[in-house]
């Protein structure tokens, strides 16, 4: 018998040990393919990810890793690493016209300011390829007999003859390169729209096609070593200034700019700028006030209703019970969405139904709410089921020696079972805190954050919370897509929701010792 | 006679006193909670679609708007309820198993970064995950670039990241959970010679049945909710959208709010979430109550 | 308001929208990012040219209204090869350096210069025009038998007549923002930017807040007391279509409803308050070519041979109702159809500028009539706020 266990143990092990061979392979060749793809990041990830398992399945010991490694390495890739890298993107300015990197941004201002050259006939080209290195080069004449053989990074001028190269549309004999026919040209089309080539009198040639060249004079001149854009017209020249852009000594900007680091200025933005401090404050307040007043208003409906329907004369419990919790059941998607239309103005239902004509969402007082109506809609039925398992929970000798000591229903609630719930609930209180600080959805579906205020540019409004107005920041245009501001003030959120949550639980775990 | 007849009065004046209030409480609770789910019954059969005309029992009745929500080729309903069932399911199932497998280690073993995982996953789901949509974006198409099947459009990177959230507050739960079940039943279990996961699989699983439905069940809705990250990965194509991003369509124009097919939409959504609600609240209220007291 | 709303779901979600062409695109293929809802139109009209050439033309429904995102994914490699956006993006498209200058391969006499001062920008040409669409008046002709007003004389006094007998609910049915408002602001004196033949050379001069106007600020407050404008601000359709108004501002995207719901209306010019024609913003639909294009060579010969040609733009316009940009396609539209209408007020609108500051102005612009419909301040004091904000904003 104990050999058999024996054989059964040992055939286990070595196919455990294959299957998480396999798949620690399996990853380590998308790493590998990551790695081809010039993806660096998840290519060091994926085979890192790949050693990882086979070291805890095949040859660890320690059994809490075989647990916790597949939601780690998730959690890492979808949560960690984009967490670090939204902060990393706060020191940047990273927002509309800061987005191409510096080299990109050159580029554009260059290729954007080329004023086009009529030419009496169209430029041909001919493709050629450098035995050598593979690259990608075009041939061409311009003016008449002047041929020109160069790519993006160099030209150099060669003899040719101008009727041959009409009948045959090449020069012979160019050493080290050979010469692509137009039908193959295809080929090399990716190259080929991205070539630009810049002779010594300034003017630069683009394919248009596969055929054609289109000549143009940059007003632009680009010094690479000494990072100067020269304005070839007017003589003005441009460096970089501290924001991503080329700026002229006397304050001309040219667009586009590039995303550069800023250092800490998204975050003392913050305070210094009238424009985003204003309504940051307005918001945090709101904030602040609209997850106190849900949780709590909440938390006491819910508390309330569970002491009226957990008394033993009510039969029907299990049915109140069940459509009381409704709103759980509902896509709050779909339901907030629904609220929306109910609260419409004058043709809404509810301004129907009461006979009242109320701008619930045009108001900012009113907006606010219609948003803690729905907020408090979506979370009575969880207050109510956490309370009625809480009082549940309360002994039942403490009740009724407090029946028995005389106590009235009043301080029996408010000396015995209000305690004694706060402190159960507590952690779950804290959480709830922490989500309604940050209810997104409750908001932005009913309001959007609005109605807007006047004085912020229009990315801040009477029922905006913190992560509302950092997602209109972020993806609104008219704010001009500020993700670094957005990031910074994610920062900002996260530290604001933790520091709230550590302390909350601290003082809950506090309370608890106490008593 | 006379006895009966006032014993039955003092019953009914017992009841009133003590029950009667209580049943008009719960009345408008319940008119309170299901208000916008009956106007949304309402307004799924009311074939004008105008949310300014809306009656309770519409006038209008018809069930034209249901026709217009399975006919519509560039939003294809069926096509929506699909790709969310699938991505729902796949990811809900994924957030439970790697949930279950993190929250029993972290409450049966003892290790040196024990703590210091069980404050990460608390500190993580403070961040936002909306707002880091962008990166996700990234790397999705990156993942693209390598893994057509990994890239963006596809129903398997959201799944992922979804399932990236497992270590979040389901894994509390199951912890919390866990933490309830004596340790003597993993040392019988051990003493007659079962391994670590054949202790997980064979007996704790099966205790352990109730609160998985319930994390399965709410993880299920929250990923149904979702639709910003599914908008993202997934995009704005008529036939890869799931219900949360495809009805919003129906209503958010400026010129032609299409209040109609929107909630008819919306209920057909509705009704299998609660009706998966109903059958298991019993499993549901005992795993959130005896929740909510484990803390 | 709400469009602002839209305009920021459809640019949080189509910011980081994907091309489903992210898979390295097969030579031979081209992707064009159209308006949800118009797949079908310009699939059908670059069909021929598909065929003949071998190409694959994928027509993607995905924003088509602004930037798309396209900062981000143009040079991520995710973006399209050609978009259609509005030609007030012009400016904030340019300036990300998003998109490529179309100088050389555009045919200038095929558009009128209206159209091309649209897609203008630093003396380069950004987009091919394909349809101009303007706002318009609608008449109720049930309500109102006379047909369109010819004077706002005669708009006011049939409105009021009709509100006061109970029988209308509101006078006009618009949204109360700078877009649908603006030919009403025209036409009591007020601009945005400085307007000189169809160019906005500057913008420091902003006009929300100009002496005409403030003069006859006190009208419109007496107008939306009076419901010749609805203060609950929510373009409820259904007050003209259910004859319980007699006018409302519509585009060529309002037509198909109307019809389904089966209204008589016609369609006019907005009569200015102080006589002559109100005038509206006009749009230009283009198409423009993504910097970080894959196909450049492809995308540009579609442009050329296909977006460039008056065949195109009809097709386009016919089905969305708007007038085409192109001069040889505009040729063969009835005058009296609603398109022809559309495009008869149209001619004396002026293009919305197409400057990157333009999204300050929204801004405060909105806001400004946001709080006039709110009743939180009179129109010329809200007026007068935005314009000094905005100011300010611009560093002016």
């Amino acid at each position: 018998m104990r050999r058999l266990q024996l054989k059964n143990t040992w055939a286990l092990r070595a196919s455990k040990y294959l299957i998480s061979f396999l798949i620690a392979f399996l990853i380590l060749l998308m790493g590998v393919r990551f790695l081809n793809d010039k993806a660096w990041f998840l290519a060091t990830f994926f085979v890192i990810s790949a050693a990882l398992i086979f070291f805890t399945y095949s040859v660890s010991k320690k059994t809490p890793g075989k647990y916790l490694l597949p939601g780690v390495l998730l959690l890492c890739l979808f949560h960690i690493y984009p967490a670090f890298y939204s902060g990393a993107v706060a020191f940047t300015n990273d927002s509309n016209g800061h987005q191409l990197s510096k080299d990109q941004a050159i580029l554009a201002i260059l290729d954007d300011s080329k004023v086009p050259i009529e030419t009496v006939d169209s430029i041909r080209y001919t493709t050629l390829i450098e035995k050598s290195s593979k690259k990608v080069f075009i041939l061409f004449e311009y003016p008449q007999s002047t041929f020109w053989l160069g790519n993006s990074d160099q030209v150099k001028q060669i003899q040719g003859n101008s009727s041959e190269y009409e009948m045959t549309g090449s020069v012979p004999n160019i050493e080290g390169f050979e010469t692509v026919a137009t039908s193959n040209a295809s080929n090399y089309v990716n190259e080929l729209q991205n070539i630009s080539v810049t002779i010594d009198s300034g003017v630069s040639f683009q394919p248009q096609d596969l055929e054609i060249l289109e000549a143009s004079s940059s007003a632009f001149k680009y010094d690479f070593k000494e990072d100067r854009l020269t304005n070839t017209f007017s003589g003005e020249t441009y460096t970089p200034n501290g924001n991503g852009q080329m700026q002229s000594s006397n304050g001309d900007i040219l667009y586009p700019g590039w995303k550069a680091n800023v250092g800490w200025k998204n975050f003392t933005s913050i305070i210094t700028d009238k424009e985003i401090r204003r309504p940051l404050v307005a918001v945090l307040i709101w904030t602040f006030v609209n997850a106190f007043l849900v949780v709590f208003v909440g938390f006491l409906v819910g508390l309330i209703l569970a002491l009226i329907f957990n008394s033993p004369h009510l039969r029907s419990k299990r049915i109140y019970r069940t459509i009381f919790i409704v709103p759980l059941a509902i896509p709050s998607v779909l339901s907030v969405l629904v609220w929306a239309g109910l609260f419409t103005a004058e043709t809404g239902v509810i301004d129907r139904l009461f006979h009242i004509s109320t701008p619930w969402l045009t108001h900012p007082w009113w907006a606010r709410l219609a948003v803690l109506i729905v907020e408090l809609w979506s979370v009575f039925p969880y207050m109510f089921l956490i309370a009625t398992g809480a009082i549940q929970a309360i002994p039942g000798e403490i009740l009724e020696a407090a029946e028995i000591d005389g106590a009235s229903p009043l301080k029996s609630f408010t000396q015995i079972k209000l305690p004694l719930v706060v402190r159960t609930l507590g952690p779950l209180l804290v959480a709830s805190i922490a989500m309604a600080l940050n209810n997104f959805g409750a908001i932005y579906l009913l309001t959007g954050g609005g109605p807007t205020f006047s004085n912020s540019n229009g990315n801040a409004g009477a029922t905006d919370i913190l992560i509302s107005y950092t997602y209109k920041l972020a993806f609104n245009s008219a704010g001009g897509n500020n993700y670094g501001l957005a990031s910074a003030l994610s920062i900002l959120n996260f530290i604001l929701v933790g520091l709230i949550s550590i302390y909350g639980l601290r003082k809950m775990k506090t309370m608890e010792e106490i008593s | 006679m006379n006895t009966l007849k006032t014993f039955n009065k003092r019953k009914l004046r017992f009841w009133m006193k003590k029950v009667l209030w209580r049943h008009l409480v719960g009345v408008v609770v319940i008119a309170f909670s299901v208000f916008p789910l009956v106007w949304m019954i309402s307004g799924a059969f009311d074939v004008t679609g105008q949310l300014s005309t809306q009656q309770l029992i519409p006038m209008h009745k018809g069930l034209a708007n249901f026709e217009q929500l399975f006919s519509n080729s560039e939003k294809p309903f069926l096509v929506w309820a699909r790709n969310s069932m699938v991505v729902a399911l796949s990811a809900a199932a994924l957030q439970v198993i790697i949930g279950a497998l993190a929250a029993y280690s972290l409450s049966r073993h003892r290790f040196k970064g024990r703590k210091l995982t069980l404050t990460t996953i608390l500190i993580v789901q403070m961040f936002p995950q909306l707002l880091a949509a962008t990166t996700l974006f990234l790397i999705i198409n990156t993942f693209g670039k390598s893994f057509v099947f990994l890239g963006l459009g596809h129903q398997l990177p959201l799944i992922l990241i979804f399932a990236g959230s497992a270590l979040g507050v389901n894994t509390w739960m199951l912890k919390s959970f866990f933490d309830t079940l004596p340790t003597e039943i993993d040392e019988a279990a051990k003493i007659d010679g079962a391994g670590h996961f054949a202790i997980f699989s064979k007996i704790i699983i099966p205790l352990a049945t109730p609160i998985f439905v319930v994390t399965f069940l709410l993880s299920f809705i929250g990923i149904l909710n979702e639709y910003l990250i599914t908008s993202v990965i997934l995009g704005l194509n008529g036939d890869k959208m799931t219900i949360a991003v495809g009805l919003q369509q129906f209503i958010y124009g400026n010129y032609g709010k299409n209040w109609g097919p929107f909630t008819a939409g919306a209920l057909l959504a509705t009704i299998p979430v609660l009706t998966l609600f109903i059958f298991l609240q019993k499993h549901l209220v005992s795993g959130l109550v005896s929740g909510s007291t484990k803390g | 308001m709400k469009m602002q709303r839209l305009g920021v779901f459809l640019l949080g979600v189509s910011l980081v929208i994907f091309g489903s062409m992210v898979p390295a695109q097969a030579a031979g293929s081209i992707t064009v990012w159209v308006n949800s809802g118009e797949e079908a139109t310009y699939k059908a009209a670059s069909a021929a040219w598909a065929a003949k050439n071998g190409v694959t033309v994928n027509i993607v429904a995905k924003c088509g209204l602004g930037d798309c995102g396209l900062s981000k994914l143009g040079p991520a490699g995710a973006g399209p090869d050609l978009f259609t956006a509005t030609h007030d993006n012009t400016g904030s498209l340019v300036k990300s350096g998003v998109v490529t200058s179309l100088s050389s391969v555009i045919n200038k006499s095929a558009y009128p210069s209206a159209v091309m001062s649209g897609v203008t920008f630093n003396y380069h040409q950004w987009g091919i025009p394909i349809a101009v669409s303007n706002i318009a008046l609608a008449t109720n002709l049930a309500l109102v038998p006379s047909g369109a007003p010819k004077t706002w004389k005669e708009l006011e006094s049939t409105a009021s007549s009709l509100i006061s007998s109970g029988k209308a609910n509101v006078g006009i049915v618009t949204h109360l923002d700078g877009y649908f408002m603006q030919p009403f602001f025209d036409s009591i004196g007020g601009y945005v930017f400085e307007n000189k033949s169809g160019n906005y050379i500057n913008t420091k001069n902003v006009g929300l807040y100009t002496k005409t106007l403030a003069k006859n600020a006190s009208l419109m407050d007496t107008w939306l007391a009076a419901k010749l404008f609805d203060k609950s601000n929510t373009y409820d359709g259904s007050n003209f279509t259910n004859g319980k108004a007699p006018y409302s501002i519509v585009g060529p995207w309002s037509i198909a409803g109307l019809d389904k719901a089966g209204v008589k209306y016609e369609i006019s010019a907005i009569p200015s308050i102080n006589g002559g024609t109100a005038r509206s913003f006009s749009g230009v639909t283009a198409v423009y070519l993504n910097r970080y294009a894959k196909n450049k060579f492809l995308a540009k010969q579609y442009l050329v041979e296909v977006v460039q040609s008056a065949a195109f733009s009809t097709a386009i316009t016919t089905a969305n109702n708007s007038y085409p940009a192109n001069i040889e396609a505009a040729k063969s539209i009835n005058p009296n159809s609603v398109a022809g209408k559309f495009g008869a007020y149209g001619a004396v609108c002026i293009p919305m500028p197409n400057v990157a500051e333009m999204n300050n102005v929204w801004t405060y612009w909105n806001g400004a009539f946001a709080d006039w419909a709110s009743g939180k301040a009179k129109f010329g004091a809200a007026m007068e706020a935005a314009s000094n904000n905005l100011k300010t904003s611009l560093g002016s």
